[in-house]
């Protein structure tokens, strides 16, 4: 009923500016097909390098949009963190009765990314699912919606690292800058950029399970029956395991810096 | 003269009260370009003049992102009314805006630019330029910032109409990354996307000074910088014209309750 409630409230404030909305709504959905047609434009190169066709792009790219709006929809706020602690606002988020977790999460639901993120994304994934060559099976929808489940877990578990980290040195921008260097691989299968990069992008910053493993088995792509490719879902509970205990380190270590 | 020299400065001392942010964009954008470098590298594995030409492009290309930095306050007074004041003060409202602006750009090219740059010369090269081309090149760059500058002004000029013009300002953000060539340079796009960046002002603003650069320093016969310079002054007195206009109506508009 909270959440229900914390959701209308939510709505009824970002819709307050009505034409500013639809503004916005309709400003920030091309963002997305940006990066797809950078990809698509580069497609018939990596095609006849890596045998992923256009769709096969879309289809990847539509897996890690999917959830990375899921993911902006409640954990936006964190990447932002250093601006509440400098300013003072975080300790507002302490008072409430709930779990400082909780509070940021669903006192900041963002409502404007469902339509200007995640329509159009659902959108290209959904063209995408239609015209890719995968024989689909129930094993093969689970997979897509465990894939979609697990990148949305693992990019929110980098917005509150990044929040964590705001905690102790009042300036993440950085790291977020960081974090989408790194993430516009994820526009591309991840075999063109060699061993070594997909070592780094599985073992320490896990992103290929975004969308590359899963993507592999779908598509039938590479080493399609490799273990690695079901991995996504434990190593997203993991690695969100992880980062709540880093979460709860840095909420015990917070000092307000506000006034 | 003196005025615009006493705004340029205090755009640059600005930038300069945070040294340790620009160590960390240092160290960021050297990370984004060798992220680029890894990218272009998979594209064009088999052709190595390309592969070497689209690294450094990346490179100049990052580089240039860094101090492309258009700091406004235009929506923001107009929206709270300190336009009122401001337009008293003894000077072009405008013109004084983009003097603190430019202020800012070198300081950033200092702070930011120089150290990345000279990082990727010692680690990719950037073939054999003299220090006339880096004047040359210099300048092109304080006219392409111009023309950024002018669209976002031009932009932000909406704010007289609409409340909020940052989802437009998004926009514009948006079409000047896919049109201007700072990640897919014109000569690579399909002939479609070719003409539309061709027919617009923001391909002045990222691929003709990289272009000038190496063009230059890989001796290619490609582009000629008188040509740039005298496209770049045109864009620049289109865009001032229409900012004229637009100026004068809205000017119209303002009405500022309360003191």
């Amino acid at each position: 009923m909270l959440i229900k409630n914390l959701f209308y409230l939510c709505f009824k404030r970002e819709t307050e500016y009505k034409l500013n909305f639809i503004l916005l709504c309709l400003t920030v959905a091309p963002l997305r097909l940006m990066f797809l047609l950078f990809a698509l434009i580069l497609s018939p190169k990596i095609e006849m390098l890596y045998h992923w066709n256009a769709w096969d792009i879309s289809f990847l790219y539509g897996i890690y949009v999917v959830s990375y709006s899921l993911a902006q929809i409640f954990f936006k706020h964190f990447r932002y963190m250093d601006q509440l602690i400098i300013h003072g606002e975080l300790d507002t988020f302490f008072t409430k009765p709930q779990p400082v977790l909780f509070n940021l999460i669903f006192y900041n639901i963002h409502i404007m990314e469902i339509f200007s993120q995640l329509l159009p994304s659902v959108i290209i994934l959904i063209i995408a699912c239609f015209k890719v060559s995968a024989d689909w099976t129930i094993a093969k929808v689970i997979m897509l919606v465990l894939s979609i489940i697990s990148g949305t877990l693992i990019q929110a578990s980098i917005f509150v690292f990044i929040g964590s980290t705001a905690v102790f040195t009042f300036n993440s921008n950085w790291l977020g800058d960081l974090y989408y260097a790194f993430r516009d691989f994820l526009s591309y299968p991840l075999v063109i950029f060699g061993k070594k990069m997909l070592m780094f992008l599985t073992f320490i910053l896990p992103l290929a399970f975004i969308n590359y493993y899963p993507a592999r088995y779908i598509l039938e792509k590479e080493e399609h029956n490799s273990v690695i490719n079901f991995m996504s879902f434990p190593v997203s509970l993991f690695v969100a395991f992880i980062v709540y205990q880093v979460w709860k380190f840095s909420c015990r270590h917070y000092v307000s810096s506000g006034s | 003269m003196k005025k615009m020299g006493a705004m340029i400065f205090i755009g640059f001392k600005q930038k300069f009260i945070y040294k340790k942010a620009a160590l960390l964009t240092i160290c960021v954008s050297a990370f984004s370009v060798l992220i680029l470098c890894l990218f272009w590298k998979a594209i064009y594995p088999d052709d190595p003049m390309m592969q070497a030409y689209m690294v450094r492009y990346a490179a100049l290309s990052q580089i240039l992102s860094v101090f492309y930095v258009v700091e406004s306050k235009l929506s923001g007074e107009i929206r709270n009314g300190n336009i009122a004041v401001s337009l008293l003060k003894p000077w072009n409202y405008i013109i004084a805006m983009l003097q603190e602006n430019i202020g800012k750009m070198l300081a950033n090219i200092f702070l930011v630019g120089l150290p990345v740059f000279l990082i990727c010369y010692l680690l990719i090269g950037f073939g054999n330029f003299i220090f006339f081309d880096i004047i040359k090149v210099m300048f092109t760059i304080i006219l392409a910032f111009t023309i950024l500058f002018l669209v976002r002004i031009l932009v932000e000029l909406s704010c007289f109409w609409v409340i909020e013009s940052w989802s437009l300002v998004f926009l514009s953000d948006v079409i000047i990354r896919i049109l201007s060539g700072s990640f897919i340079p014109s000569f690579i796009m399909p002939e479609w996307g070719k003409n539309i960046m061709q027919s617009l002002p923001f391909i002045w603003i990222y691929e003709m000074p990289i272009r000038i650069f190496l063009d230059n320093s890989d001796g290619l016969p490609g582009i000629h910088s008188g040509k740039v310079v005298l496209l770049q002054l045109f864009w620049i007195a289109v865009l001032s014209g229409i900012i004229a206009v637009v100026w004068n109506r809205g000017r119209k508009k303002i009405a500022v309750q309360g003191g």
